[in-house]
């Protein structure tokens, strides 16, 4: 796969969200920034049009989607409405982890129903005390009848107010490390589950991030996603692996907010005039936008064929660490020469500049800082 | 033999100043942000000291200090609580120093002690919509009209001019262009033919919101003439900007400031947060960010002092110091702040901590008070000893 060669299908598809992104959620992006409140009428159009299941295997009623696909369409949407974009973006790594670990039987039960919107899942995986050391969990599951007791306590879980299930990082076990730790899926509203919704943050303000606690919170048996077990760390392994290409496409919601801040600087700089010339016609300026291309234009490059191994069943986690690292900080850059383009207006909030700066801002931390995966990059080159 | 050391007395008014920020600004600096609230008692509270009369001279109220105290005072106040120091940097480097510097002295004895008391707030009103970077193509005019003169024109970007009793603003005599036939008037808020327009919501410095202006008809009496414009001469223009060079000191200082305040927070998250067993200040690729963003502010606070303190001959900074300052403290305040909300992982990105909002009032710096592109035009001129037309195809 070559991303100037997309198939016809994927043509289309990138068009269909480009006119949805452009002609719907455009004019609202604002909104949900502004006022910290969930785009519920996008989530109600994107699950009518299939697109937060669109990975999910086809005999469970999913689309089937590559990666690749499901990414363009979350680029075009991030392009406008970064919030949106994180719903798709969200809605589609659960069910993933679910459909590649779980069992037949919890496959059957849930993954319908995530296809169809009825349901959706947030991951809780970082604790306070476990935010870059990730093993470090301390969420505690024991085996009672029938199931589980969950204890323990977890922070930024994003979407985790609304989520109808929480797929839970726990420890199995007396153990250290990632050994021990394996997966469950929890009801939210269990009882034993209290959620307390953080303070605004400085981006992406339309999704609100969680403190969860458990206290002895029962889960039935047949929720378990992944065990822990103390001899290995499989149960902890296994979601990882799908959670890579939520790492790259954490770079693709990057790139596109990168791409929508370009645009927008692009088409300001045509028709904005000071000195007597627009503003496309100074070199200065012009050698800024050139700068800005090449970025944009390498990191898509990382993000597509890190994402396109994974389809072709060949994953490359270095690949995947460099493609979000890459991606993430290069909208950072991006976003505030875009904005430096706009002069005093950029800093104002009728404009999207200052919102996208602020919305890119949190993917060189979530899904893992850039300094974690420079480690991880660091470990890959060390070793034989 | 040059010192690079501030003197005990500086060092000494350093001290008391950051002892005053900790304890009077800092528990309330999230809330003029979050609240987009102009911090009335913290203005009144550095009025009833004397400090906002820093720069006028005593005969009119102040107490006649140097650029450089100016320039430690706006430091250690950005440190703790930005909002605050940029209504001090309005107060202390705004139109009261054009005023002293150009104005009669009937203007003087009105206006500034007014000005030192916290009484009196003036800002300054330059900009206008098609009137950015290319500051001289502004629109509004002024016609002379009997003893006095009519102003017209649309005016932007006016910093606090919802809250100001006098604005000072720039217009140019009729038919006149570029630097030529620019001058400067006094502007009551309480008169008529002048209003505020739509009140602009930024990403940072919020406790500050900047205001359109309208002026429609406003007469300024002779007494409120400031300077007028000629429109044979751009001399006008050239003196009310170089009365702006300590503007561009200030707002280096402030960006010290913060970038002092966000890594001082960092420094002490790296020392408590463990991660991996151990303080995150163990690991050697934060020790290095460390290091980088130390020597980052140092560098940045050597070219501002010095910027305070190299005076040209006409008494203002010198140019190329001040603006080489300007633009270095301002993108290093972008980029310390930035690693410093970094360091803090996630907790950097809520408002728990007052990371981001760091980062956000970092950001104006490169767009406020001359951007950081049209600072590299000004260091390029002065290279060269000539100025390049921008206008040119």
């Amino acid at each position: 796969m070559h991303i100037n060669s997309l198939s016809t299908d994927q043509v289309a598809l990138q068009d269909a969200a480009r006119k949805l992104a452009q002609g719907v959620f455009k004019e609202t992006a604002a909104r949900w920034d502004a006022e910290g409140v969930y785009p519920d009428e996008n989530h109600k159009r994107l699950a009518d049009l299939g697109y937060l299941g669109m990975t999910i295997p086809e005999e469970y009623g999913g689309g089937g989607a590559s990666l690749v696909d499901v990414y363009l369409v979350i680029e075009e949407i991030a392009k406008v409405d970064f919030n949106t974009a994180l719903i798709v973006h969200d809605q589609n790594v659960s069910p993933r982890i679910i459909a590649t670990c779980g069992s037949d039987e919890l496959k059957q039960a849930f993954l319908p129903r995530f296809a169809r919107g009825e349901i959706e899942c947030s991951i809780a995986w970082t604790e306070p005390q476990a935010g870059s050391d990730a093993t470090a969990v301390t969420t505690s599951v024991r085996e009672t009848d029938g199931g589980y007791l969950l204890n323990g306590g977890k922070i930024f879980t994003t979407f985790g107010d609304r989520a109808d299930y929480l797929l839970v990082y726990a420890r199995f076990c007396d153990s250290k490390g990632a050994r021990g730790i394996g997966t469950v899926l929890v009801k939210r509203d269990s009882p034993g589950v209290t959620i307390h919704i953080l303070e605004q943050k400085m981006g992406a303000r339309g999704c609100n991030e969680c403190e969860i606690h458990f206290d002895d919170v029962f889960v039935p048996a047949d929720h378990l996603v992944t065990e822990g077990v103390a001899e290995n760390s499989s149960g902890f392994v296994k979601p990882i692996s799908v959670y890579n290409a939520t790492r790259t496409g954490m770079g693709v919601l990057a790139l596109g907010v990168a791409e929508g801040a370009f645009d927008e600087a692009r088409n300001y700089m045509k028709t904005r005039r000071q000195f007597g010339k627009s503003l496309s016609e100074m070199q200065g300026l012009q050698w800024m936008m050139s700068d800005m291309r090449i970025q944009i234009e390498a990191a898509r490059a990382l993000c597509y064929n890190a994402l396109s191994l994974i389809d072709a069943g060949r994953p490359d986690p270095t690949l995947c660490s460099i493609a979000k690292l890459q991606a993430t900080e290069m909208a950072q850059k991006v976003t505030h020469d875009a904005m430096q383009m706009f002069g005093g207006y950029g800093y104002f909030g009728s404009l999207p500049m200052e919102r996208m700066v602020r919305d890119v801002r949190m993917l060189t931390i979530t899904g893992g800082t850039t300094q974690i995966h420079k480690n991880s990059i660091a470990a890959a080159i060390f070793r034989d | 033999m040059v010192s690079f050391q501030l003197d005990n007395e500086l060092e000494d008014f350093r001290h008391t100043v950051r002892r005053l920020a900790e304890t009077e600004f800092r528990d309330k600096a999230a809330y003029w942000d979050e609240h987009e609230t102009f911090p009335t008692e913290n203005r009144d509270k550095l009025a009833e000291l004397g400090y906002l009369g820093m720069f006028i001279p005593e005969e009119y109220g102040g107490s006649g200090a140097e650029v450089i105290q100016g320039a430690v005072f706006l430091e250690e106040l950005a440190r703790v609580c930005f909002n605050t120091s940029l209504v001090c940097q309005l107060y202390l480097n705004g139109p009261a120093r054009a005023i002293n510097q150009l104005g009669t002295d009937e203007q003087k004895k009105r206006l500034l002690p007014g000005v030192a008391q916290g009484k009196t707030f003036i800002a300054i009103s330059i900009s206008e919509p098609e009137a950015g970077s290319a500051v001289t193509d502004l629109r509004t005019t002024a016609v002379e009209d009997g003893d006095g003169w009519l102003l017209n024109g649309s005016k932007c970007f006016c910093t606090g001019g919802h809250v100001a009793d006098y604005l000072m603003v720039f217009a140019r005599c009729a038919g006149s262009k570029g630097a030529k036939g620019i001058g400067a008037f006094i502007v009551n808020m309480k008169n008529k033919g002048v209003s505020v327009g739509h009140i602009s919501k930024k990403m940072g410095g919020r406790g500050l919101p900047e205001a359109d202006i309208t002026l429609e008809n406003y007469h300024v009496g002779p007494e409120d003439v400031l300077l007028v414009g000629n429109p044979e001469s751009s001399k006008s223009f050239g003196l009310l900007m170089s009365s702006f060079g300590p503007e561009r000191v200030g707002n280096a200082a402030m960006c010290i400031g913060l970038a002092q305040g966000a890594f001082d927070a960092a420094k002490e998250y790296s020392e408590v947060r463990h991660q991996f067993g151990r303080p995150i200040k163990e690991f050697q690729g934060l020790q290095w960010k460390i290091a980088d963003m130390a020597t980052q502010i140092h560098a940045g606070r050597l070219m501002v002092y010095r910027a305070a303190t190299n005076e040209a001959a006409n008494g203002f900074p010198d140019p190329m110091d001040a603006t080489m300052a300007k633009l270095f403290a301002n993108e290093m305040a972008q980029k310390v702040t930035n690693e410093a909300l970094q360091i803090h992982g996630h907790n950097g990105y809520t408002r728990e901590y007052p990371m981001e909002r760091m980062v956000r009032d970092a950001r104006g710096f490169a767009l406020g008070g001359g951007t950081v592109e049209i600072l590299r035009n000004t260091i390029a001129a002065l290279t060269y000893g000539h100025s390049f037309n921008q206008r040119r195809g």
